[in-house]
């Protein structure tokens, strides 16, 4: 764990806790709230770190080449930028989601028993085949 | 009396994350440059939030949340800063062709340099606490 990270924690922790001096109003929450966020961020963040040092070392070469971006590397980046942006649509939308295993039961349960039932009231009501109508005649 | 100690923390720490910055938009000079950086920085932040919100992740579906409104609030910015760049490209082009004048090619490129600074702001709070950071 970094030291940011301990960091980090450690004032969140002192700002929602009244008996280490923090306080409790909603203001001090929030911020500690976001602490506890960018904490996370840091604790995930090595992998990131190599990706911005790409990045960093991909701009020196155009500093050092006194020149831009090619269009390949802005496709690049465009192309990362949108599978990101889809990804985080799809994370979303899975979080905005309900529970799927009791979702699955609740939707196909129902579904099975309503089945059941119009089945058997469509047989009890459904009028008999020809030769079935005749028999009571007969 | 407890103000002032919760302050300084947050002073700190302010300092800390920023020092801990690594640096491709400080690297960058020129404007185009500059625009490359903060969208490549945008798009790793934006990759890395990804992976904290997958259905795999652990934390809380609120910090989950949060991370996605960040990203999604700096997405606008990028975006503009991105139609400004292409059009600063074309103004750029069309001076060299005389088809412009220099203050028209200005007023493109000052818009561009705004729009870079915007987003250079928003991108660089996403990632300070993303920037070099090792165990």
């Amino acid at each position: 764990m970094s030291a940011v990270l301990v960091i980090l924690r450690g004032i969140a922790t002192l700002l929602v806790n009244p008996a280490l001096g923090g306080g409790s109003n909603l203001g001090v929450t929030r911020t500690a709230f976001l602490l506890n966020l960018f904490a996370n961020i840091v604790e995930s963040g090595e992998d990131t770190s190599d990706d911005l040092k790409a990045l960093a070392a991909e701009i020196q070469a155009m500093v050092d080449a006194n020149g831009g971006p090619t269009p390949a590397q802005w496709s690049a980046l465009e192309a990362r930028d949108k599978a990101a942006r889809d990804a985080l649509a799809a994370n979303l939308a899975a979080l905005d989601a309900p529970p799927a295993p009791q979702e699955a039961v609740a939707a196909t349960a129902p579904v099975k028993r309503t089945s059941r039932r119009a089945s058997a009231k469509k047989a009890a009501t459904r009028e008999p085949p020809n030769d079935a109508h005749q028999d009571p005649q007969v | 009396m407890k103000v002032p100690v919760q302050r300084s923390w947050l002073l700190v720490s302010i300092a800390l994350l920023a020092a801990c910055a690594n640096s491709p938009i400080k690297i960058a000079q020129t404007t185009e440059q500059r625009a490359y950086a903060v969208y490549g920085t945008f798009v790793i932040v934006e990759e890395q939030a990804v992976t904290l919100t997958s259905p795999a992740s652990t934390l809380s579906p609120d910090v989950k949340r949060a991370i996605i409104a960040a990203n999604q609030r700096a997405a606008p910015v990028v975006d503009n800063m991105r139609k400004a760049l292409s059009a600063a490209e074309q103004a750029r082009a069309d001076f060299e062709a005389a088809k412009t004048t220099q203050p028209a090619l200005q007023v493109v490129v000052d818009k561009l340099a705004g729009w870079v600074a915007q987003a250079q702001d928003l991108v660089t709070a996403l990632s300070n606490a993303t920037k070099g950071v090792k165990p």
